[in-house]
Order: C-alpha cells, then structure tokens, then sequence
C-alpha cells in the first residue's frame, strides 16, 4: 500500500460477480476485482491507496481521491464511557467503507470523551448515527457541534477554545475572532436571490458573483464558520431545489460580536448544550433552544425549569410540568400484552436518558437542539 | 382440577360510545346468528384441552351482551356448563348497558344462572352522558337496578368514569353520592383515558372539547378512594372498589396470573404460559370457524423471566401488593437481589412501600403507577 506504507501478503485476487467472488489467477489492466489478504488493521489501508509489487514496486502511486470536505460536525460521545474504545473503533471501520467520514478525539465535562466528527451533510450524520447505533451496538449521545475560536484576553494571552465550556469570561475577553470561510456556492439563476438571501440571514459577505454559463451562477461569499457547520449545506440544498453546490475553504478569523449561550437544566448548567452564538442571534436562539427542550425532556415527578442564559443573565426560560397521572385505569385480559409493550417501550426509553443531576434527559434532547432552524 | 376462567366477547353494541375504542361495532347486526355458532363451534375446539380444569369465572363483557336476545347469551352458558367443569360457585358475570335491560331478559339471565351484573352507568348527569355518546339516561339506570334485584341479583357493580370533559367536581362526587345510595355491592372508578381513534380524541385534536385537568383528574380519584372507603368498600384494586367478599373474582384472576381463556372476535387468552389472541374482524372470525381456519394470532411464550415480571406488575394493581415471601417461593426468586436498587430508588421517591413481606404502591405510587411497573418490567 503505497500511502500507507504497509506490506501484505495476498491470498487471493478475483472478480466481482452477482452475490458472490470468482477467484481468479490474476488481474490486468483494465479489471475491477478484489485482493484479499490477511490486514489485521483497518488503519493499514486507506481508500484511494495505490496497491504496488512489494518486490518490484511502482516509482509513483497513481493520483488518490481527493478528501472531501466536511460540511456538518458534531461530537458523539459514548453514553456508557467505558466504550470509548469500542467507539473509535467503530468510527474507523466505518470509515474504511464511507471515506468521507472524518473524527477527531474532543471532550466535554457533562459526557466525557468522544469524538467530533463531520458528515457530508445531516442525512449523512444521521445515518452514521443509526449505523453506530444497530451495527456496532453502541448507545451514542450527539452534540451541538464546535468550531475554534480565537480570543485574546484582556491580559494579552491568546487562546484557541473550541469548546465552549473553556470559554473564559467575559470580562477578561478583550477580543474573540471567529473563523471565516470563502463559500463557492454554484447554484442555478432562478435560485440565485434565495441563495443570497440566506448568505445573509447566516452573516456572509457579499464578495462577487459570475455567470459560469446561461443557467448557472458562482457566487462568492465569506461566512462564518459556524454558520455553515450544521445545516446550512441542508438549507442551500433545500432553497435550490437540490441544484447548489457549496464549496469552501479556511481563510482566516475575523472579530465578531460573540457570546456563550448557557442552558440550565434544573438550576444545573449542562456544559455538553452550552454554545457560542453571535450577539444578535442569541436572543431568539436561546428561545428555541428553551422551547425544543421542553418538547424533549420528559416529565418528572416535580417541575424542571429549563432556562437559557448569557453571562448569568436568564434571557429564555420553559417550565416542564410535573408528572400527576400515569398509571393504567383498565387493566384486564385484553390490555395485559399492550400494557406490556408500553412498559417495555417506556423501559426502551429510559435507557437513552441521560443522568443531569435529578434529570433524565434523552439523548435526543442534545441532538433537537441543532435542528432548530428550517 | 386447575382453575380456568372464560371470558366470552359480545362485539355488538347500539351505537359506540364516543371513548370506547373495543372491539366492538354497531350496525353488525345481522351477524350476530353467525356469530354465536362460531363461538359454540371455538368452545368446542376447547373441550379437550379442558379436561382437568374447573372454571371459576366466566364474564360476557364487550360490546353489549345485553344488547342480544337473551336466548344466545343463556344458551352459550348452558353449552359452557354442559362440556366443562364448573365450580359450584363459580362466578357469571353479564356486562349490560342501562339502555338494553329489561325484565324479560334479567329473568332469563337469572335462570341460567348468572349471578353477577356489571352495569355501566359512567355518569349520573344526562348532560354528560350524552357527552360521551350514551344510548341511556340516569333513570334507565335506576329503573334497570329496581328489575335487578327485584329477579333476586344480589352481586351488582356499576362503572363509573371520572375525569370526563366538562365534569366538575361536584357532579363526580354527586355520582358517588348516588351509588353508594343504592348499595352496590361492587363499584370500578375509572380515570378516562383518550385513547387513538375514538370520536372524544378527535373533538381534542380539533379543539372541540379541552382535555382534562389532571389535578383535577387526581382529585377526583383520591376523593372516591376515600369516601368509598368510609362507606365499607374495601378498596382492592386500582380502580376497584367492593364490599367484603364481593371483590369480582373474573378480574382478580387476571392479576394474580390465573389461565383464561377468552372466547369470540378479538379475545385475549392466558393459558399454559401463553399469551395469545383471536383475529379482531368479526365477520373474518365467523368465516375462519366455519371453514376450520386459525383464529389465533399473536401467540407469545411466557418463559419464567417474564412470568415473574408479570406477577410484579400485575400484582401491584392490587392494593395489598404482592406477597413477596410467596413470590420466593413460588419462583425461587428474591426480589431484593434483582431488584434491591429500584426497590429504595422507588421508596425514595414515595411511590412504593414494603410492609410485613408484602410490597404495594403508597397513594402517590396509584397516581404513577406505571413509573413504578416499568422498572420491573
């Protein structure tokens, strides 16, 4: 394997055919086979490698896929943390047969070490999800993602935080700078006033815009990066009736007027919601975040208020009502099996909550709150 | 001799109440003849299988068994008694509905040897019951309760619904005023519950009618609890109240795991550690009988796991829980070693309580019941 670098002995080589592998003495230029050969790491081989003769190899490997961009992150974590390991191996077998899944280790204070990973899109992130969940068994709690951000400190320090959770406080922030993408955004004419429409609802900068052809326009637009990681592909897509492309690339941090949105949970903040959002955003997010976390948690035996705050200051706030009734009043032949299945869908339930302070929250709860905005 | 009891379901009714979402329909008339061959035709399928079992309990329920002419209901019975052992003091239970008696067929069902009337009354306000898409009025009631006892009944329960939309307070506890009045012998409380596919979900979903309080729902509840108590009910299962001795013995057995078998359209069956039903459609269920095709679907293997779990929650219906030195006993199994953490994590939370070996839920434990079941289930 020539990017890698790793040696193999072969096995067998063969074709493809329908439900099943003919072996075969060789395979020439021109042939779409399979080798097979004991490769006791799935990190040994990486797709878009050059396969060479370990005795006689090729001088260059032929030209790889080109890696490509992710466009929605978030971090997943393991709901029992002793399958961290389980998890990245999981995260690396799927890799092997998806390449455009990327994950690197990342933590949080409330779930413990996992992993920030980047999708292609939601679809994308929400199948990657199922897969962990049904192939390899694993009860995953998802987050808001995070980007890096630059602060400089009214100290002079200059730190990189990109986890809101070390955000240090206001008062000794002197500047946060955030990172700024130029989006290529390819998209056909008709769309071309709903696709600047939403640059600007997400703080992009208008820079140029070109005809590539009679139908079809490029525009260019510097956004913030944290405007474009999680449904913003999703939403380009949605506006154009599928027809846009997005490309982008790093191109530096630019100040912005940024604040940490906290949620509390019961009077506990919960530092796996906590995220950085800009100023003028912050009130109406905070209040969607609040609502969908109402919809999300269930009730409890007592009521659990659910606030969202900036720098101390409650700006949202949603009560969950206590539990009064919950209890069957019929219970006799021809209920017993449906009352079982509740039960046991009930049962289902609890084991995706998660444990904040007297609370159980879902799992789901951590991921409803990045669906927020159509 | 094993004890059996047989529940018989009569799926035809007037009209269909605006809660109820049984198995049961109006306007399917014409199939009742049909329907009870098939039903002589599925107890004969039984009679083997019931060589050594003695019946207990036997309970028409539905639909409306008094909705039919006497004569199917009285005859069913008889064939019942005829092919099956029957304990001399087995209890035989008819649902009627106030607005389908009268003392022609109360004499018949007396005859063949009914003793026990399950009547549901819900409401003693007209208004409210015509809310709820009842065919009768509070007078058919009372009129039917005089026949009843005057043919010698002496084992009347009355349903009654709490919590119905547009109820107030005073006019639950005016209801309770009423049948504690006439003396039943037995009472059920029902909390309603909405459920999918009934007239009174949609009127919510489209805004028609406000879904219940449930503090209010709660209040009602706990205020029947004790007034019935200070009227000599023994309050023996959530919803069910009964002077001494007169706890219905049909429905204990569902909760104390005793095998039933249940006949007709839609009927639930425990029996030899299986769970199983028979085919809803009652037209499909006449014409699987007649062409000797399978009317049982669902079959569901209760292996000891799932027995025991069954007793748990089943038996913690019942006010005085469940024995936990018999739960031993019987299935080898010590609660506090598989449970021991969800047992304090509950009494720490004053839903459950343990008092000389028996286990039962406290009076916040009825209001959440299910927190409690589904942490054994």
């Amino acid at each position: 394997m020539m990017y890698t670098g790793k040696e193999f002995l072969v096995n067998e080589v063969g074709y493809f055919r329908p439900g099943t592998l003919a072996p075969c003495s060789e395979l020439i230029a021109g042939d779409v086979g399979y080798i097979a050969a004991s490769i006791k790491n799935v990190k040994d081989t990486r797709v878009g490698d050059t396969v060479t003769s370990a005795d006689n190899p090729a001088s260059e490997p032929l030209p790889g896929y080109k890696k490509v961009n992710s466009m929605v992150f978030c971090g997943i974590y393991p709901a029992d943390g002793s399958k961290y390991g389980d998890l990245r191996d999981a995260l690396e077998k799927l890799q092997l047969n998806d390449a455009s899944l990327t994950f690197e280790p990342e933590s949080s204070v409330a779930l413990g070490f996992g992993f920030r990973c980047g999708f292609l899109g939601l679809l994308h992130m929400e199948i990657i999800q199922e897969r962990l969940d049904r192939e390899y068994d694993l009860d995953l709690v998802t987050t808001a993602p995070s980007v890096v951000y630059k602060i400089t400190k009214t100290n002079g320090d200059v730190i990189y935080v990109d986890n809101p959770t070390n955000m240090p406080p206001t008062p000794e922030i002197q500047l946060m700078e955030e990172p700024i993408v130029k989006a290529t955004i390819m998209s056909p004419k008709e769309f071309v006033g709903n696709v600047m429409e939403l640059c600007q609802e997400r703080r992009g900068v208008y820079k140029d815009m070109n005809y590539i052809d009679e139908s079809r326009a490029m525009l260019n637009y510097e956004i913030p990066l944290n405007e474009i990681i999680y449904d913003f592909f999703d939403a380009l897509k949605s506006r154009t009736k599928g027809y846009a492309s997005l490309d982008y690339e790093l191109m530096g941090y630019k100040p912005a007027k940024l604040v940490k949105l906290d949620i509390l949970i019961n009077g506990e903040i919960v530092d796996a919601l906590s995220f950085i959002v800009h100023e003028d955003k912050a009130y109406s997010r905070a209040r969607k975040m609040a609502e969908k976390l109402k919809e999300t948690i269930p009730r409890h035996q007592f009521e659990i208020p659910i606030q969202a705050c900036i720098g101390g200051k409650i700006i949202a706030r949603e009560t969950v009502k206590a539990y009064r009734k919950d209890v069957l009043a019929k219970c006799y032949g021809g209920d017993i099996t449906r009352k079982k299945k509740l039960l046991e869908k009930q049962k289902e339930g609890k084991k995706r909550m998660r444990q904040i302070g007297s609370v159980e929250v879902p799992q789901e709860a951590f991921m409803s709150v990045l669906k927020l905005d159509s | 001799m094993k004890p059996i009891s047989l529940y018989i379901h009569i799926p035809f009714c007037k009209s269909k109440c605006y809660y109820c979402d049984f198995n049961s329909f109006s306007g399917l008339e014409n199939l009742i003849d049909e329907y009870f061959e098939a039903l002589n035709k599925e107890l004969t399928s039984y009679i083997d299988q019931l060589k050594g079992y003695t019946v207990k309990s036997v309970f028409f329920g539905g639909g409306t068994p008094s909705y039919v002419k006497a004569d199917y209901i009285c005859n069913f019975l008889k064939a019942c008694k005829e092919n099956l052992d029957f304990d001399s003091n087995a209890e035989i239970t008819i649902e009627a509905n106030p607005g389908t008696l009268d003392e022609g067929k109360l004499i018949k069902y007396h005859n063949a040897g009914i003793n026990r009337l399950s009547i549901g009354l819900q409401a003693c306000q007209n208004h409210l019951l015509n809310e709820i898409g009842r065919i009768h009025v509070l007078e058919d009631f009372d009129r039917n309760l005089n026949l009843a006892r005057k043919c010698g009944f002496n084992n009347i329960s009355a349903d009654l619904i709490f919590g119905l939309p547009g109820q107030s307070f005073n006019e639950w506890a005016e209801t309770l005023d009423y049948v504690i009045e006439k003396k039943l012998e037995h009472i059920s409380c029902y909390s309603l519950t909405i459920e999918e596919g009934t007239v009174l979900e949609k009127k919510i979903s489209e805004g028609i009618i406000e879904p219940v309080d449930e503090e209010l729902d709660r209040r009602m509840y706990h205020y029947a609890v004790e007034k019935l108590k200070q009227n000599d009910y023994v309050h023996y299962e959530i919803s069910n109240f009964a002077f001494k001795g007169r706890e219905s013995r049909h429905n204990i057995a569902y909760w104390i795991l005793q095998d039933y078998i249940g006949f007709g359209a839609g009927a639930h069956s425990y029996f030899q550690k299986r769970r199983f039903n028979n085919i809803y459609d009652v037209k499909n269920y006449i014409s699987s009988l007649k062409g000797k095709l399978e009317i049982i679907e669902n079959v569901c293997e209760i292996d000891k796991k799932t027995e025991i779990s069954e007793y748990i929650i089943l038996g913690l219906r019942m006010i005085n829980g469940i024995n936990l030195k018999q739960l031993e006993e019987i299935y080898d199994f010590n609660i506090y070693k598989e449970h021991g953490e969800r047992i304090k994590k509950l009494m720490e939370r004053g839903l459950l309580d343990i008092r000389n070996n028996y286990m039962m839920l406290t009076s916040k434990g009825l209001d959440l019941a299910n927190q409690v079941m589904v942490e054994f289930i």
